[in-house]
């Protein structure tokens, strides 16, 4: 339901919206998994199941958020705009807390400074904007009321402890940027810079025996993002050809400034945690989402390798950091041309930095089918200060230990490509506005790459194992053709 | 008309925001139920019939000896099973490197204290709630008891006095605050369940039944089952304060401890809810388990009638009946080792806490100490021989009894012959009085061995109070010198020391030694 208000005032001009929403979600699903055909080849029906091994699946997952909202904005002689907005919600994931309702605001101020001071004419168009603004996501459904879980028609003893002030998580970010015209809007320029806070992350944490709980819930944390994001772009007039370059240069750098530390009113003892191991990546304080774990070679002081009786390098007990799957830096370049009737678009795109791992090489030596594990062995083993190790032996030892197994992840790809051709309205005698065919590739050219693999391909879409190769299948090249037909 | 149209809007602004806060505080009141799974049973339609209360009870009693399987194995098969001398695996797990041959697995086990804390929930979720049901509440108890002895016995300090009252790192107890403890619940339990059968009416005392695998309701039956419990729990801690183990035995016995196969608990299918024994899905499913050594020694050399009742035949030619002694540590001879003696043990075999024939002996025991035990202890000697004989049908014990010339027989192992052992020990079975106090209490403790099979759990307990009976020693001890002769007990858990690091140092220190499995417990001190 919504509200709207618009309205001038000689300078003042005011816009305001006043709504409510319900968004209400359901999943439910009932059904038979882990199901072995009884008797009948091919016939899929819970009649030809084997009931004794089946599992059975009745789900019904129901959520409801309800909102009231307000967004306002004050222009003054349309340069200067003042927005707020503010927003309550009513979350039923929290209720039985005492935080069932919770509010959130946000204020924007924008100021078009082109009209309100004389700039040098090469300035066509100038914008200042700031902002601040909060937002409350609710956490995952029934965890505030003790049920049972029945199986077999037996129930069983709840084993999460039920959390009756569990809070939404809660989300601060402060932006400002600038949007610039030069030349007659002919080139512009936008940058902004921006800092988000995240708090009451909801975590499941391994409880005590003693507390005959398995798990409790908490809310902690603190994890900060921040970034840049820009973009140039320029229009380019020669005549019949035409040309539109542009750069997106990003970057994001992240944080995890807090993790769970909890002091129980009862005991006064203090809980924290400061790692979540996630396979293999760990979040850690003090660490950024991403982070890469695993074993490293042992080493001295001096940084040499030490090894164990039999000759053979030693992994570390404990896993340390290779790497951080995110990029250091993104930067896209875009071209399009336009020739009379014909059209050309291509897309470069830079991604620096960051870390992958690759399970596939690792496997694969230890099976000892890579080049590698093939020169080892020609050349009769592997040096390792005055002990030569057979090939089969050191891999064996050494393909387990991740840090061999970790590759930049900097690459460089024409990720897209058109060309098209427009016939114009006069064509088709003005029954139809146009018709654009373009022939389209994606992905055509890997530039540059260190990894043995795309290394934008993920094994899993999990959080923990993105950037992780094991057995992959490769990236795709596609094209495609476009038609389009404008009425 | 420009104030009409003001009018207007502010109108239709307060009716908008009206209908909004009219809408939004209707629907809240859903909330609640949304935020109930509605596929999961709720309280209110828990406790229909009481079932909240009494359904906890099947669950701690098919969770004391897991009937799932996989627990079983881990919380009690590859440790206690194993270390009693009744059973050996053939499976070089790890390759070769595991719990049969001391290199203890921090995987395995934690099981046995994860067990104890899940029947210690159920406990606390009746005790909670069944405020008007005492007797619920007293049998709670009794299992809780019988339940955690059984963890303290493995671990040492455990927590105890402070579970479930702690939200973040529950403290530990010291093991003898913890057997205080037992006494003081089992006392209370029993004192609970004579008011209340002094009090209730005969329908409110049925009401147990159609909750009880054990004793199908018989209140009289949890009762002598209590006082059985602290005899046991009494005579443990005979090296360490026999002033109290004398006093608590005597009282146990004054009570009235268990005297007659009727009187065994046993785990059993009732109620709708079917218990299946989980040793034949290790023996046969998992290929994992067969007679151990010490078993073969000691029954093959009494020629004892029980061994065709707790053993199948071997299918290897020449002896029928071959057991494993532990630590096999190259699995290409599993096949070999698999066909030795199986164990007698079906699903549907009742699975046992706790024995008649135990009675007798424990008394036999207290009474060779000086006690009053209410029978010499030639008598109860040879009623829990006779005990033991009658439920496991065997005939008569006479002979065997004046049998006094058999003795525990040399081990030889065709698959691996380094694992071949002289017989450890030269007691023979006809009570001697004219024996010392040694060799009568190794005679009563090994034929007590022999009656509480295949509970290996309480066998090993007892092998480690007593040092009977004189089982074979692990071949090649991998314990990277933690454990100087035989295991005393398990670690500390590798969850513990993830979520509840400062009480399990704590906890060290109570237990006064290092945490690993050379470590003896307070009680073990002979």
């Amino acid at each position: 339901m919504l509200l709207n208000f618009n309205k001038k005032f000689n300078d003042l001009s005011v816009t305001a919206t006043l709504g409510s929403s319900l968004l209400d979600s359901k999943y439910i699903q009932t059904g038979y998994d882990n199901g072995y055909l009884l008797n009948f080849a091919n016939f899929f029906s819970a009649t030809n199941l084997n009931l004794t091994k089946v599992n059975l699946k009745d789900v019904n997952d129901r959520t409801q958020l309800q909102a009231v909202f307000f967004s306002g904005q004050l222009g003054y002689k349309d340069m200067l705009f003042l927005e707020a907005t503010a927003r309550n919600d009513w979350a039923s994931q929290l209720a039985n807390t005492p935080n069932e309702s919770f509010f959130y605001p946000s204020v924007g101020l924008n100021a078009i400074v082109s009209k309100m001071v004389s700039l040098p004419e090469a300035i066509s168009f100038a914008k200042m904007r700031a902002s601040y603004s909060e937002v409350g996501n609710p956490v995952p459904n029934y965890k505030t009321i003790t049920t049972y879980n029945v199986f077999n028609g037996q129930a069983s003893v709840s084993k999460n402890e039920p959390f009756t002030d569990l809070k939404p998580e809660l989300t601060k970010s402060f932006e400002i940027g600038t949007d610039l015209r030069f030349m007659k809007d002919k080139l512009s320029f936008s940058v902004t810079y921006y800092h988000t806070n995240t708090y009451n992350q909801f975590f499941t944490v391994n409880a005590d025996k003693g507390s005959l709980y398995d798990t409790r819930f908490i809310n902690a944390g603190n994890i900060r993002n921040q970034g840049i994001e820009s973009r140039l772009a320029y229009q380019a007039d020669f005549g019949a050809l035409k040309w539109n370059p542009s750069i997106n240069f990003s970057f994001n750098r992240n944080k995890v400034l807090e993790m769970l530390n909890v002091t129980d009113p009862n005991t006064g003892i203090t809980t924290v945690q400061d790692k979540f191991d996630l396979g293999y990546t760990q979040v850690r304080l003090g660490g950024s989402y991403g982070d890469i774990y695993g074993s490293d070679f042992q080493k001295d002081a001096n940084g040499n390798v030490i090894v164990d009786a039999d000759g053979l390098p030693m992994a570390t007990q404990e896993p340390v950091k290779l790497g951080n799957f995110n990029p250091d830096y993104l930067l896209g370049f875009s071209n399009s041309f336009n020739y009379k009737n014909f059209s050309l678009n291509f897309l470069v795109d830079f991604r620096i930095g960051g870390q992958v791992s690759s399970g596939t090489e690792s496997t694969m030596d230890i099976y000892g089918v890579t080049q590698r594990t093939a020169d080892a062995r020609d050349n009769g083993g592997v040096q390792i200060y005055d002990k030569l190790i057979p090939a089969q032996t050191y891999f064996n030892r050494a393909a387990t230990i991740g840090s061999q197994y970790i590759y930049s992840a900097t690459n460089i790809r024409l990720r897209e490509t058109s060309i098209g051709y427009t016939f114009p309205a006069k064509v088709f005698n003005n029954r139809i506005q146009g018709i654009q065919i373009s022939l389209i590739g994606r992905n055509l050219w890997m530039i540059y790459k260190k990894a043995p693999f795309d290394p934008e391909v993920t094994a899993s879409t999990g959080n923990g194992y993105q950037a992780f190769d094991y057995f992959n299948q490769p990236s795709l090249r596609s094209f495609g053709l476009s038609l389009k037909v404008n009425f | 008309m420009k104030l009409k149209m003001k009018n207007i809007n502010k109108s239709i602004l307060f009716i908008a925001v009206a209908i909004l806060v009219l809408v939004q505080s209707a629907c809240k009141k859903n909330f609640d139920l949304y935020a109930t799974n509605p596929k999961q049973l709720t309280d209110s339609l828990y406790s229909i019939d009481y079932k909240n209360i009494g359904g906890y009870l099947p669950q701690m009693q098919t969770t004391v000896f897991p009937t799932d399987v996989n627990s079983y194995q881990v919380g009690q098969n590859l440790n206690a099973d194993i270390f009693s001398g009744y059973m050996g695996t053939q499976h070089a797990f790890n390759s070769g490197l595991n719990n049969a041959n001391y290199a203890l697995v921090p995987s395995w086990n934690h099981e046995p204290f994860n067990i104890g804390y899940n029947v210690f929930a159920s406990w606390a979720a009746i005790k909670q709630r069944a405020s008007n049901y005492p007797d619920f509440i007293a049998v709670a108890t009794i299992i809780k008891v019988e339940s955690l002895h059984r963890v303290t016995d493995v671990y040492g300090p455990i927590p105890y006095s402070k579970v479930g009252t702690v939200a973040f790192g529950t403290p530990y107890d010291a093991q003898q605050s913890v057997y205080n403890a037992f006494f003081v619940d089992l006392d209370g339990a029993i004192k609970s369940l004579q008011d209340f059968s002094a009090t209730a009416d005969a329908v409110t005392k049925t009401r147990l039944r159609q909750f009880d695998l054990v004793f199908g309701g018989d209140i009289s039956k949890w009762i002598k089952f209590a006082n059985s419990l602290k005899l046991r729990l009494a005579m443990r801690l005979v090296y360490v304060d026999a002033a109290l183990a004398q006093k608590k035995a005597e009282e146990a016995v004054a009570a009235g401890v268990m005297t007659d196969n009727a009187d065994n608990a046993m785990v059993k299918s009732a109620n709708g809810v079917t218990v299946n024994n989980p040793i034949p899905v290790i023996v046969k499913d998992y290929d994992d388990i067969r007679m151990g050594a010490s078993a073969e020694s000691i029954l093959k050399g009494y020629n004892d009638p029980r061994l065709a009742s707790y053993y199948i035949p071997s299918t290897t030619t020449g002896t029928p009946y071959r057991g494993i002694r532990n630590g096999n540590e190259d699995d290409t001879k599993r096949p070999s080792y698999s066909a030795f003696s199986q164990l007698n043990i079906q699903a549907s075999t009742p699975i046992q806490w706790m024995v008649a024939a135990e009675m007798f002996f424990l008394r036999a025991e207290g009474a060779l100490r000086g006690w009053n035990m209410n029978g010499t202890a030639q008598s109860l000697y040879e009623t829990g021989i006779a005990t033991s004989f009658a439920q496991r049908n065997v005939g008569s014990a006479n002979a065997y009894i004046s049998n006094s010339t058999s003795l525990p027989a040399a081990y030889a192992d065709p698959v691996t012959p380094a694992q071949s052992i002289t017989a450890q020990s030269t007691i023979t079975i006809k009570w001697n009085a004219g024996d010392s106090f040694e060799r009568n209490l190794e005679r009563i403790i090994t034929q007590k061995w022999i009656s509480i099979f295949p509970d290996g759990q309480e066998a090993w307990t007892e092998f480690r109070r007593t040092g009977y009976p004189k089982i074979f020693p692990v071949l090649n001890n991998r314990s990277g010198g933690l454990i100087p002769g035989f295991i005393r007990r398990l670690p500390f858990t590798d969850q513990e020391y993830s979520t509840n690091a400062a009480e399990v140092q704590k906890a060290i220190s109570l237990l006064g030694g290092p945490d690993n499995g050379g470590t003896k417990l307070w009680w073990d001190k002979k």
